[in-house]
């Protein structure tokens, strides 16, 4: 097992503190805060230290019979710190920001506690070197995140709660079954760049066909395609830091992560391909988008419509993974971390505004470029970032995006991201223009300070618009999501 | 010893019937023992050798007639109290 | 012929300590404690011998059979019964500090005889033996629901009593048949002389029967849910994880040595497991109180344990294997983690038991990690189990059985999600007034015996390779 310390000490950087937590006492906040930081800043450490071995080919690897037929393992590839690089970073903006939102509020031992899981098992989902130890993660994420989604305790989250167990259990059925037949077919395999099932001889295409059907729709579930999305919105009632980092981040990034794990690393995209299975993807991809960009506009809640943006643009992924070549297929990568930056800044923002003006409405914005200027710059950054405006990472995904169906023939393609482009600008525009043409009513005051929670709820959001312009500016920069995924996809088409 | 096993086996039956279908416990209880009187019945008589009975046989009754001797006690002392409980309750709620 | 002490010294200790603890009912507690111990590494002891020589045996009095009675440790066995003292063992430091002096002057001691019983079913190969004990843990168990000592106890207590006498009496009748007809008692003498005919047939259809009764299969469950809820919360632990399985196990044993002929008949046995896990499940979603909740999930988790009867693969045993373990551990925290917050709460109406999170955390996590191994998420024991059971269904294309086993995780999805959810609310009153009673029945060691044993049934997930290799 070469070098699989460093693999327990990443997963461990958040497992550690989380049992920490929930064994403090409720009122040792500082405490509470420095663990979880340090924590943070390890793990960021820690990937790091790997994105640096990967780069110079060390391996890292661990494997751990469970049974004889059934092996955990953990590895960690380009695809892995991909993911695992996002999480970390985020996971540091939002402890930040969760500190200053939960200011002086109850329950905090047991939030940061399930928070430090989450990510435990977001980075764990990144670093599973086969399909049953992803879905022993996935898993994890289900328990962890549904105890922080009832974290507000009201009846509202209580019933977005019961809508999204009833979702993830189903889809953790199906992809469970999924898990089974696989096994039945090809045994004990590990994730191989460019997939190992196209090699298996004498499999019936029906049994690959079902199994990508139930693994898609396991999967789906958490990346919230169309029609099973609707456990999205309604978990909006969770707490700004919640919608943030697991629902616009880590929960659906991780079902897309899924598909891509799936396509490339199981079934190789080629072999997807000839199944003729990418046409499913394609199709999913599409109504996702259209659907979730349509409901965005007719939302007049600020999350919901963040939300309904959120299932629109993770489709983003599936369409790049379902254009077949490696443009498309970079445009969806690189939308994976781009989204996730630019989705946690809006979030992010919405939060501040309703802590500090309970704004929860769009038609409650006007003006609030005059109050809140910072907020409504990174907020402003991460809506250009949506519609896809340079030089934000948004046009880069996709200007790739769009590339790859050019390359395919898929002039329809080029249509849906033109329109899709449109009704982001739709439903983004206004939010924008509210901001800051229009003025506020007279119940806005200006914040009088930065006081302690407003420093911390600020912060973030701007940290991550600052990382929006940077991946989209400096993308031809050796350390941008672009430059890695470039790597990553070489490696994937060249098999 | 055929007539034995026969009376063994009705023994059995009547005592089954009578758990299943006799309310109240004591009723049960007795039903019970006859159930179990049965069966020993059953037990004796299909391991007769040569007119004697076998010595096993023997030895794995007295067995069984002392677990049901115990067991029936200790079901007599839970019945009364059961009872003796539910009396004590029904003449608190006649207030 | 062994002349190792390790099993007739697995006979004495439970006895002597359950005479000492009736003699001396002040000390009972410490003796129990101590019996715990050192019971747990008596069954450690055979579990290490077993696994290097694969077989211990002991034949008492020096006796061979079919004359003796033959004790034999056999992996299966050997493995459930160090479970069962770990369990104990766990189970009874819960009690000390949750029981009063009057409960557990008798708690202690009836849970030792309780134990020699079981040493008698798990080793004993002489079926009149085993009848014996069989009787032991029925009378240890009925009178360990009494200590509880309200109407409805004694009421659910004697419905047990009785049901229970009737299939001893019917496995008492099917041991007279057999003997009438083969002259031994002994299991491995048995297997080699029996006959597929007619009253065989009905002396082993009998056996079933009785079996079938005292493991609470549907549709003869009817006793176990009053029974398990009404009993004190260690009583009610040991009841469903431990007494249980006994019955279950010799199910099984006698299925696979002696009445080994026609497998396909015994696919009956499988579809009774599948109306148990739906039974089982439907009503532990319609229930109202915790215990209730709780003693319906057993009743369908047992059903699981079926199944092993009706798909033929090899994988099936150790899924059976597997299920048994993780669902021992996974009730009996269960049932300790309910205690503690039944007694917090002073009601085992789910609806009052809002917001237990908050009061009782540790509690509610032991419940939580419970239902991670009982719904079958991974890396728990009760999820490779399932993941066993899924492929045997699916190799061996029984599509009932596949149907059943998803369908039960959902349904216990559904009752387990729905308590959780409900224990991480809002708490109906203000936690300030619990702080202020600080009661040891609900402290955190009792919780964390509760812990313990929830966080094994996910934890022992690990150790499935190590089991299989054990199992051979």
């Amino acid at each position: 097992m070469e070098n699989s310390t460093i693999l327990f000490l990443l997963l461990a950087s958040s497992a550690l503190p989380a049992v920490i937590i929930f064994l403090l006492p409720e009122k040792s906040t500082a405490l509470r805060n420095s663990i979880n930081l340090l924590g943070v800043f390890s793990k960021i450490f820690f990937v790091a230290y790997l994105i640096d071995g990967v780069i110079n080919n060390e391996l890292f690897y661990y494997k751990f019979a469970f049974t004889p037929e059934v092996s955990l393992v953990l590895k960690v590839d380009h695809l892995s710190l991909l993911f695992a690089t996002l999480s970390s970073i985020l996971w540091l903006f939002t402890t930040i920001y969760a500190i200053g939102y939960f200011h002086k509020t109850k329950n905090q031992s047991r939030f940061f506690g399930f928070f430090s899981l989450c990510i435990t098992a977001t980075v764990g989902i990144s670093i599973a070197g086969n399909l049953f130890t992803f879905f022993i993660f996935y898993e994890l994420l289900t328990l962890t995140t549904f105890v922080l989604m009832l974290h507000t305790q009201t009846a509202q989250a209580k019933k977005a709660t019961i809508i999204y167990l009833t979702y993830t259990i189903f889809g953790g059925l199906l992809f469970l079954v999924g898990l089974v037949i696989l096994h039945s077919i090809s045994g004990d395999m590990e994730f191989v760049s460019g997939g190992y099932l196209g090699d298996l001889k004498n499999t019936l295409p029906f049994y690959l066909e079902t199994i990508f059907i139930l693994l898609f729709i396991g999967v789906g579930v958490k990346a919230a395609i169309f029609p099973l999305h609707r456990w999205l919105p309604s978990a909006m009632a969770a707490p700004a830091p919640v919608s943030a980092l697991l629902h616009a981040v880590a929960v659906v990034k991780a079902g897309a992560f899924g598909i891509i794990r799936i396509v490339y690393d199981i079934y190789g995209v080629e072999f997807t391909n000839s199944l003729g299975l990418l046409w499913i993807v394609l199709g999913v991809a599409v109504v996702t988008i259209l659907y979730g960009s349509i409901m965005a506009l007719r939302q007049t809640d600020i999350k919901k419509r963040l939300a309904y943006s959120t299932i629109s643009q993770v489709s983003y992924i599936l369409l790049g993974v379902a254009l077949f070549g490696p443009l498309g297929t970079i445009g969806g990568m690189i939308h994976l971390v781009h989204q996730g930056v630019m989705k946690i800044t809006l979030f992010f923002c919405a939060g501040a505004f309703a802590k500090n003006y309970k704004i929860k409405k769009i038609k409650q914005l006007n003006g609030l470029g005059k109050v809140m200027p910072l907020g409504a710059v990174a907020f402003t950054i991460g809506a250009f970032g949506m519609i896809g405006i340079p030089p934000t990472a948004g046009f880069l995904s996709k200007w790739y995006l769009g590339m790859g169906a050019y390359e395919n023939g898929f002039l329809s393609i080029l249509g849906v991201l033109a329109l899709s482009s449109l009704l982001n600008a739709a439903y983004f525009l206004p939010m924008v223009y509210r901001i800051w043409f229009l003025s506020p009513p007279l119940s806005l005051k200006p914040q009088k300070k930065l006081n302690y929670r407003n420093t911390l709820l600020i912060l973030p959001p701007l940290l991550s618009a600052l990382l929006t312009l940077y991946l989209g500016i400096f993308a031809l920069n050796d350390y941008s999501a672009l430059q890695w995924v470039n790597t990553l996809v070489q490696m994937e088409y060249s098999r | 010893m055929s007539i034995f096993i026969i009376a063994g086996v009705a023994i059995f039956i009547f005592g089954l019937v009578g758990v299943i279908l006799q309310k109240g416990f004591i009723h049960k209880l007795v039903s019970l023992n006859i159930f179990t009187s049965g069966i020993f019945l059953i037990f004796i008589s299909t391991t007769v050798h040569h007119e004697k009975a076998d010595p096993l046989a023997t030895a794995l009754v007295l067995t069984g007639l002392v677990v049901t001797l115990g067991a029936t006690a200790f079901a007599l002392m839970l019945i009364r109290a059961y009872y003796k409980k539910r009396n004590q309750s029904e003449n608190c709620n006649d207030d | 012929m062994m002349t190792n002490l390790l099993i007739p010294l697995l006979l004495i200790t439970p006895l002597l300590f359950g005479i000492f603890g009736f003699v001396f009912p002040k000390k009972a507690t410490a003796l129990g404690i101590v019996f715990g111990a050192t019971f747990l590494f008596l069954s450690l002891k055979l579990l290490y011998s077993v696994s290097e020589n694969s077989i211990e045996a002991y034949y008492f009095g020096a006796f061979l059979p079919p004359l003796g009675i033959t004790f034999e440790a056999l992996p299966f066995g050997s493995l459930i019964l160090a479970i069962s003292s770990l369990i104990l063992f766990i189970v009874f430091i819960y009690g000390a500090f949750f029981l009063n002096p009057k409960q557990s002057s008798l708690f202690y001691p009836l849970s030792s005889f309780l134990t020699l019983g079981f040493v008698i079913v798990y080793l004993s190969r002489d079926i009149f033996n085993i009848y014996v004990g069989l009787e032991i843990v029925g009378l240890s168990a009925i009178a360990l629901t009494v200590l509880q000592k309200d109407l409805e106890s004694i009421h659910s207590a004697l419905v047990y009593f009785i049901t229970t006498l009737v299939a001893s009496g019917f496995y008492l009748l099917a041991v007279a048949i057999l003997y009438a007809k083969y002259s031994v008692l002994d299991i491995n003498a048995l297997s080699l002389v029996i006959q597929n005919d007619f009253t065989t047939l009905v002396a082993f259809g009998f056996m079933i029967v009785a079996f079938l009764i005292k493991t609470a299969v549907f549709p003869f469950s009817f006793w176990l849910p009053k029974a398990h809820a009404n009993a004190l919360s260690p009583v009610s632990a040991i009841l469903s994880a431990l007494v249980i399985k006994t019955t279950f196990y010799l199910l099984y044993l006698f299925a696979s040595s002696m009445f080994t002929f026609g497998i396909n008949n015994y696919t009956i046995l499988g579809y009774l497991g599948v109306g148990a896990v739906f039974y089982g499940g439907i009503k532990a979603l319609l229930a109202t109180e915790l215990k209730m909740l709780i003693a319906y999930s057993t009743i369908s988790q047992v059903g699981y344990l079926l199944l092993v009867f009706a798909l033929d693969h090899p994988y099936a045993y150790y899924a059976m294997v597997f299920m048994l373990l993780s669902h021992a551990f996974a009730k009996a925290g269960m049932f300790l983690a309910s205690g503690a917050i039944i007694h917090r709460a002073k009601s085992q109406n789910i609806t009052k038991l809002q917001g237990y999170a908050s009061i009782t955390p540790l509690a509610v996590f032991a419940i939580g990690f419970s239902s991670i191994s009982l719904i079958g998420l991974p890396p728990s024991l009760g999820f490779i189990s399932k993941w066993y059971y899924l492929q045997s269904a699916f190799e061996s294309s029984s599509w009932i059985f596949f149907i059943t086993i998803l369908g039960g995780g959902i349904l216990s999805a559904l009752y387990l999600f729905k308590i959780l959810i409900l224990f991480l609310q809002k708490p109906l009153q203000k936690i300030e007034e619990f702080e202020k009673k600080h009661d040891k029945n609900s402290s955190k060691i009792v919780q964390l015996c509760a812990f313990a044993l929830s966080f094994l049934s996910v934890f022992l997930g690990f150790f499935s390779n190590l089991l299989i290799g054990f199992l051979g």
